[in-house]
């Protein structure tokens, strides 16, 4: 039967949907599953999608390129990971800027962010973004921190080792904090977080989970710093070969997902991981011991106050000149005009390709 | 059909000699350009970004302290330890060959430097107890395997990578059951060679002082095996940043302590490590993307649905059965590095359906592929004796054969007992 | 020492050095050998020395002082893809890649030939692949400006390896084609010197 849709369908694309699968879906609820049928569905079948899940067809930081080349169709990545061959798409993670995950994906629901991040996108890598689902990161403490109590200070995190992947932003967030970027393989991060080679890691939780660092970490500080979501975006030179039908069909689809798998995420966090804010008793959270560091308001002010971009203008220097000359505008002053606009608003799903 | 075409063509140059690196880049091309539409443009992508992890770096670095380490002489002093341990055993030699393979491995990562290393140093002393070439070649070929599975490896630290679990984890996973395999084919050169080589008279105290002798001869070499044992196990070094440690010490060491390695023959050894990394490195790089391939044709779950088929009509047991003999297979006709990237995908989620630890599962694989290197008719130590040792092929493949009981003694024992490859990680 | 490491490192040695370098066409193409060969030697020389030092060096760094620098890895990273394909390079002139050659030593003399040349041009076709297509992601990379993380290098000096390497290992096989045609003999004698993993 599936053999038959895909002959029936015009478009036949390959999805490289990184390290996802079934299992882990659970947790991060990116949405890549339901995406996928939403588009076969809305297309009546002319579109036939080709997932290729569990790092079978790309890593989170290959896909990147492979959709830049035209490899695969579509594909799925962080943008932290995207980073080294896009260096824009990391244009969201300023340190601090947003205050939840409903304010960026409110950006990425908006108007705005077709001026200020998917059509530099588009233009300097030939890629339409399409949605993003995720959280906000934190920083994991590793087994080291087993029975200490709750970090909830930057103080607290001064010297401590944290690995870092290679992004500016995070690097730079390290920094701000005072701690000790140390460069680690993801293969060799758990066991570094069990050893003490690294003290603590950044990453959202549903990722934490999903990836099963659950049995190496003792303690979730909320600091929620950037985004950490995962983005899916399809090639320019695919995309536009689409007439309109099909391109309305894949905005609709995106819109769609992003939408539902916020629900998604919220109750991910209330059932299965324990970051929510009415967790159940068996989340993975309570039973492998990791405590969450709420902070209140006061305390976030206090990261904020050490870690923003505007208290550290030297580490962010490179950064900004970087992006504002691929944008032609100052992009962090942009950002931050739009999360100034968006603050504290609950979600509002616009249709921003409209 | 034209699948299959390409696959048969593969196969009969495979025979021809066509080296097998080629050979999966062809398949690789053909089957993206005539089979799945893919573009080539994966093949340009892949060759720089499969490279590119940092974990991997441990490889080339694993590979060169063993050769650092001979080029300071203290592999020499590993074997001379070694034979001071057994000095009292019928088919001494032999025993030896292998338990200074074992100790050579603890410091090196690769097979083929494991197996060349003690046919340089042991193989004449073998001729000189009596043992036959193609028999001492065998035991040479044999004792190699243990260079992937005594810790560090170059092939544990490639399974990882390619299934997502620590290196680390399974380094250390792998040094009870590499002792295991070890020891049993210690007895079997004891038993085979016991005629050639008589026992010795038993003399503690001599044994002792002999013994202790050449443990402080070879007492810098043994430091290096610490540091890289106690470094991981500790966890002061992740696997990576020990081999970077141990390369930087075996080369101080030969430079400053034992001052067998002058400046100017870094240069010689190191391009003598490089000649393995460029045969590794290429390897990589096309198996995966000869795995990409498998998934986009949807291979991979096609076996795994046989496999979990067979796991519910004729129980687990039947289906690791399956599984081994698929390694095994595979095994006899591929390059290892090519067996991990290839069918570790595929058979790594269904061993975990079967309530396998990854881990425990993970150093049962890298065993499985490591007989692959003694298997004919590709096999890499048989191919790296017969060229150091000067015997033919042909003699070493006759005698090859008796050295698969051992080893697969020592695999089913490892692939049933979980407690071989679990109970040496910390945390756990 | 030398004559352990050398056997044990189950590779293939430098060119025969010292070999006399004859007058007339073959003299050049020996002299041509001697200078590929030596340009070899040196990225893998250089390349793995600076995986090794900024390996070793900084993890020590981290364990005594606690300081790392964030670009190490990736610069260790990108010599270790020059030394990769540097390295596959040399085993293609030597014909030490890894096979199965058992049979292909058996057969006759022009056999074995026809057969090298085969495996010569399937090599050629794979590299104008790797090269073609690596360029284009190359000049993908120039084009969007993108570095070395934590650094102001080109990514694409890094990511050169590939085509590069592939090139550079072209023209190795071209040279082991060359010999097999003109200078079979010679070729055999060089194969019985070194290992023939
Ligand atoms: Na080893
Ligand atoms: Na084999």
């Amino acid at each position: 039967k599936e053999a038959n849709a895909q002959e029936k369908a015009k478009y036949r694309l390959r999805f490289g949907a990184s390290v996802i699968s079934p299992t882990n879906e659970a947790y991060l609820r990116t949405g890549v599953y339901d995406f996928v049928k939403l588009v076969e569905e809305k297309s009546n079948g002319e579109v036939a999608i080709q997932v290729i899940d569990k790092s079978q067809g790309c890593a989170e930081t290959t896909c990147g390129e492979r959709v830049i080349n035209n490899v695969l169709h579509i594909g799925s990545s962080s943008p932290q990971n995207l980073g080294s061959v896009m260096p824009y798409s990391i244009a969201l993670d300023w340190p601090f800027l947003w205050r939840d995950r409903t304010e960026y994906l409110n950006f990425l629901f908006s108007k705005e962010s077709n001026r200020l991040y998917r059509d530099v996108l588009r233009k300097a890598y030939n890629v339409v973004p399409l949605y993003g689902s995720g959280e906000m990161r934190n920083v994991m403490m590793g087994l080291k921190y087993s029975g200490k109590p709750n970090i909830v200070s930057p103080a607290a995190l001064q010297g401590a080792k944290i690995r870092i992947t290679n992004s500016e932003m995070i690097s730079g967030f390290a920094q701000s904090m005072k701690m000790n970027p140390i460069p680690l393989a993801w293969t060799e991060l758990l066991e570094g977080l069990k050893s003490g080679v690294v003290d603590a890691a950044e990453t959202w939780p549903g990722a934490a989970v999903g990836f099963g660092m659950q049995s190496v970490l003792a303690q979730d500080v909320g600091v929620e710093f950037s985004p950490g979501f995962e983005m899916v975006f399809i090639s320019a030179s695919t995309f536009d070969k689409f007439p309109d039908k099909i391109k309305t069909v894949f905005m609709e689809a995106a819109h769609e997902t992003m939408r539902t798998a916020y629900d998604g995420v919220t109750e991910a966090q209330n059932k299965l991981v324990g970051n929510g804010a009415n967790p159940s008793a068996d989340t993975v959270y309570a039973k492998s011991n990791i405590k969450h560091s709420r902070l209140t308001e006061a305390q976030r002010e206090e990261f904020r106050a050490i870690g923003s971009v505007d208290k550290n203008p030297q580490i962010y220097d490179a950064t900004r000149k970087k992006l504002d000359q691929i944008a032609g505008l100052d992009v962090y002053g942009a950002m931050k005009e739009s999360a100034a606009k968006l603050a504290g608003k609950p979600l509002q799903p616009n249709k921003w390709w409209v | 059909m034209t699948l299959t075409l390409i696959s048969l063509a593969a196969v009969l140059m495979f025979a021809l000699g066509t080296p097998i690196v080629l050979l999966i880049a062809l398949w690789v091309a053909a089957t993206s350009y005539w089979v799945i539409d893919f573009p080539l443009t994966n093949m340009g992508l892949s060759a720089l970004d499969s490279l590119k992890s940092f974990a991997f770096l441990a490889v080339p670095l694993f590979i060169c302290t063993g050769d650092f380490l001979t080029a300071g002489g203290l592999s020499q002093r590993l074997v001379g330890l070694s034979k001071s341990l057994v000095a009292f055993l019928p088919g001494r030699t032999a025993a030896t060959a292998v338990l200074a393979s074992g100790m050579f491995a603890a410091v090196s990562g690769s097979n083929a430097a494991t197996a060349a290393t003690m046919g340089q140093l042991v193989g004449p002393e073998m001729k000189k107890a009596g043992v036959a070439p193609g028999l001492a070649g065998a035991i040479v070929a044999a004792g190699g395997t243990l260079g992937v599975v005594i810790p560090p490896s170059t092939i544990f630290i490639i399974y990882g990578i390619t299934m997502g679990v620590s290196p680390v984890d399974l380094n250390l996973g792998g040094l009870l059951p590499g002792v295991l395999m070890m020891v049993l084919m210690m007895v079997f050169c004891v038993w085979l060679t016991r005629r050639n080589e008589l026992a010795d008279r038993f003399v503690p105290l001599t044994l002792l002082r002999n013994i202790g002798r050449e443990a402080a001869g070879a007492s810098l070499g043994l430091v290096a095996v610490a540091l890289l044992f106690f470094g991981l196990y500790l966890g002061w070094f992740s696997s990576t940043e020990a081999a970077g440690v141990a390369t930087i010490y075996c080369l101080l060491v030969g430079l400053f302590v034992t001052r067998k390695i002058g400046w100017r023959n870094i240069p010689r050894i190191l391009q003598a490590s490089a000649a393995v990394t460029g045969i590794i490195a290429p390897m990589v790089a096309f198996s995966l993307q000869f795995q990409q391939i498998l998934s986009v044709l949807e291979i991979q779950s096609a076996v795994q649905e046989l496999l979990s088929g067979l796991a519910a009509s004729h129980g687990p047991a039947m289906t690791m059965v399956a599984m081994m003999a698929i390694v095994l297979v595979v095994g006899c006709i591929t390059e290892s590095v090519a067996v991990v990237l290839i069918l570790a995908p595929i058979l790594g989620p269904v061993a975990l359906s079967l309530g396998m630890d990854p881990i425990q599962w993970g150093v049962a694989f890298v065993v499985g592929t490591s007989i692959g290197f003694i298997t004919p008719p590709y096999g890499l130590n048989l191919f790296v004796t017969s060229a150091t040792m000067g015997i033919p092929y042909g003699q070493l493949v006759k005698r090859i054969l008796i050295f698969l009981v051992p080893l697969l003694i020592a695999w089913a024992a490892i692939v049933s007992f979980p407690a071989l490859t679990l109970s040496f990680l910390p945390n756990r | 020492m030398a004559p352990i490491a050398e056997a044990a490192a189950t590779t293939v040695a430098p060119p025969a050095e010292g070999q006399q370098e004859g007058r007339g066409l073959a003299g050049v193409i020996s002299r041509i050998d001697r200078v590929l060969g030596q340009a070899e030697s040196g990225v893998i020389l250089v390349s793995y020395a600076t995986l090794i030092v900024i390996v070793g060096v900084e993890t020590l760094r981290r364990a005594l002082i606690g300081a790392q620098e964030v670009w190490g890895p990736e610069i260790a990273l990108y010599a270790f893809v020059w030394l990769s394909w540097f390295s596959m390079a040399k085993h293609g002139r030597y014909g030490t890649h890894l096979s199965f050659s058992e049979l292909r030593q058996r057969l006759p003399k022009n056999g074995q030939r026809a057969l090298e040349l085969i495996d010569c041009a399937l090599w050629v076709a794979i590299g104008v692949i790797i090269i073609v297509t690596s360029w284009g992601v190359v000049e993908n990379q120039i084009n969007m400006g993108q570095t070395v993380f934590g650094t102001p290098i080109p990514l694409a000096v890094a990511s050169l390896a590939v085509p590069v390497g592939w090139a550079f290992s072209m023209v190795r096989i071209l040279q082991r084609a060359a010999m097999v045609l003109f200078a079979w003999d010679r070729l055999k004698a060089e194969r019985g010197g070194f290992l023939n993993l």
